[in-house]
């Protein structure tokens, strides 16, 4: 099989992608364009801890808190302006600029990674607490209302730029949460073949030898901490959105645990791999829902044993060792080619 | 800032302590130019400890090290590298998952851009004769050959110092003669200091040697003086002469 260029590659996904994205509201129902609406968004979200854990090294345990800021910094913002498009910028930046403060003092303190899983575990389970505590008048951003663990209702939907009457129903918005998946995706591969990618794989495989060679491994560490960031923030507003309704259970530890089992069970060190997890974590807990026999967390956790014990790798490493073990029989050559591609997939 | 005429590197009055021990206590070290100079000392003597002070995986607890007369005892170890110094670690530090040439390629990428990577992989390629593995995995690499890519991997950023800790060790013969002949290449470029165990080795590179003992420095002098010293001897193996 002749390698195709990266540039080819990721435009023929990105083509195929939006064209599967923009025509299926058209052939499925209501209920299933909701669903993969969350589905979307939390794909996004399980991408930015699929890039900081498996391709970084860094466990962040707080991926949610930085969707849920995300998600409270959009309500906040579109409620007071009105118009969608600057508080989707807050809804980025404002995760962002926090995790650039928490990861500036954990990477520069040199903390070891199971600190750093403890900490940002901790300033989650505080947001939690804290924003829990707000029901008070007196927490008023403008004219939002945080409303303790009530949360946020009535958050206005995504609008077309300047224009707040015109503004996306459930089918514009599944495109518009799909999209924005497909193009984290896409921004991540070309982010991961570029230098910086480079780099940031590098640290997680020696970062000894990074620092030998003269890399600051501190700065690219709080680099890939902020992007992630600023990746699960925009996760948070397209949850917001599809929600129209934010509440502290973002910051649980419930559901802080969720991205990590997508990541795990969709396969750590793969982008396609998290969204996956998320994709099918995310609908199986739905029609679980409807059913009222067993408790949903016991069978997810029924279903988490399950593959920590028989596919640890996760589903698409797993896959992908079935794939090039099964390949020399039937084609000579690709036994020269199969180090090459263990080395270079995305 | 950094002085005319200031040694490459310079230490004044070093030590490390852990806790109540000391490992390293007021050495001063000069290293000039070009030189290539080798430590030893029998174990426990403070020979690793001080190279780990030098690259900053401990920070001296007292005194200054200085590299072209610029003080850098605060400085952190990527800092360090950035000045010119290339380190070798004695376990092999490489990235075990990549191709020679990717570990190459993401070595230099500390210190080039653009095509500049690609001339100084080649040129470390070329200069380490590590052509005709270029291709294969370093998990697939001898220990000897590990300790060659991680070499060619310090080239790349073309050091004025290169330190390396224990550069034979674990290696064979034949593996120790030909390390002798690449150390020898790489000081036409690079000043480089040298800790090892193996007086075969270290005569065969013809340098200079310090001695350490007990956390301080010993003795100085080319390989030959101090092997024919009876207090190295002494220290070293409990032997009057190092050649019998």
């Amino acid at each position: 099989m002749a390698r195709v260029p990266l540039a080819i590659q990721l435009g023929a996904i990105a083509l195929a992608g939006a064209a599967v994205i923009v025509a299926l509201p058209s052939f499925i129902g209501y209920d299933t364009i909701l669903q993969i609406t969350l589905n979307f968004a939390f794909a996004i979200l399980a991408l930015s801890l699929g890039f900081v854990w498996g391709y970084a090294g860094i466990f962040s345990f707080g991926q949610a808190a930085f969707f849920g800021l995300g998600g409270y910094a959009y309500a906040a913002a579109a409620i007071n302006f009105g118009d969608s498009t600057p508080a989707i910028l807050i809804g980025v930046l404002l995760p962002a600029l926090f995790a650039l403060v928490l990861g500036y003092f954990v990477f520069y303190a040199r903390l070891s990674s199971i600190y750093v899983a403890v900490i940002t575990l901790v300033v989650t389970l505080i947001l939690y607490k804290f924003m829990g505590q707000t029901a008070k008048p007196s927490y008023m951003i403008g004219n939002a209302m945080l409303g303790g663990y009530n949360g946020i209702p009535a958050i206005p939907p995504l609008n077309v730029p300047g224009r707040p009457d015109l503004f996306a129903g459930p089918e514009e918005m599944f495109v518009i949460a799909g999209l924005t998946a497909l193009a984290v995706y896409i921004g991540l591969r070309v982010l991961l073949a570029a230098r910086l990618g480079k780099i940031v794989v590098g640290m997680r495989e020696n970062e000894l030898r990074m620092e030998l060679l003269g890399f600051d491994t501190r700065f690219y560490k709080l680099v890939a901490f902020v992007i992630a960031a600023a990746i699960a923030g925009l996760g948070g507003v397209m949850f917001a959105n599809w929600n129209a309704f934010i509440d502290p259970h973002v910051f649980g530890l419930g559901f802080s645990a969720q991205p990590i089992i997508w990541v795990m069970i969709g396969g750590l060190g793969t982008l396609i791999g998290p969204i996956l997890g998320a994709f099918i974590l995310s609908t199986l807990s739905l029609e679980l829902g409807t059913q009222k026999t067993i408790d949903i967390n016991l069978i997810l956790g029924l279903v988490f044993t399950v593959f920590v014990l028989l596919v640890p790798q996760g589903i698409i490493p797993t896959l992908r060792k079935f794939w090039t073990d099964r390949r020399p029989a039937r084609d000579p050559d690709a036994g020269a080619n199969a180090s090459r591609e263990a080395s270079s997939h995305g | 800032m950094a002085e005319r005429g200031a040694p490459l590197l310079e230490t004044r009055g070093v030590g490390m302590r852990f806790g109540g021990v000391k490992a390293v206590e007021d050495v001063d070290f000069r290293l000039e130019e070009g030189e290539l100079r080798c430590l030893i000392g029998p174990n426990g003597a403070g020979k690793s400890t001080f190279f780990r002070c030098l690259t900053k995986q401990y920070q001296p607890t007292s005194g200054t090290v200085l590299l072209r007369g610029r003080d850098v005892t605060r400085a952190p170890t990527h800092a360090i590298a950035r000045q010119g110094v290339g380190i070798k670690t004695q376990v092999p530090n490489v990235f075990d998952g990549l191709t020679v040439r990717e570990n190459l390629r993401l070595a230099a990428t500390a210190r080039h851009r653009g095509r500049a990577i690609d001339e100084a992989c080649d040129q470390a390629i070329e200069r380490l004769s590590l052509k005709a593995i270029g291709g294969h995995r370093l998990d697939r690499l001898s220990h000897g050959q590990r300790q060659w890519v991680e070499l060619a991997m310090v080239v790349t950023s073309r050091p004025a110092l290169i330190l390396l800790d224990e550069p034979t060790a674990g290696m064979t013969h034949a593996e120790v003669e030909h390390t002798a002949a690449l150390i020898q290449e790489l000081n036409r470029d690079s000043a480089l200091i040298v800790v090892e165990h193996d007086m075969q080795f270290i005569r065969s590179i013809a340098t200079g040697v310090t001695v350490f003992h007990q956390g301080r420095i010993f003795a100085d002098g080319t390989a030959e003086t101090i092997m024919r010293d009876p207090r190295v001897g002494e220290i070293y193996l409990g032997k009057r002469n190092l050649l019998s």
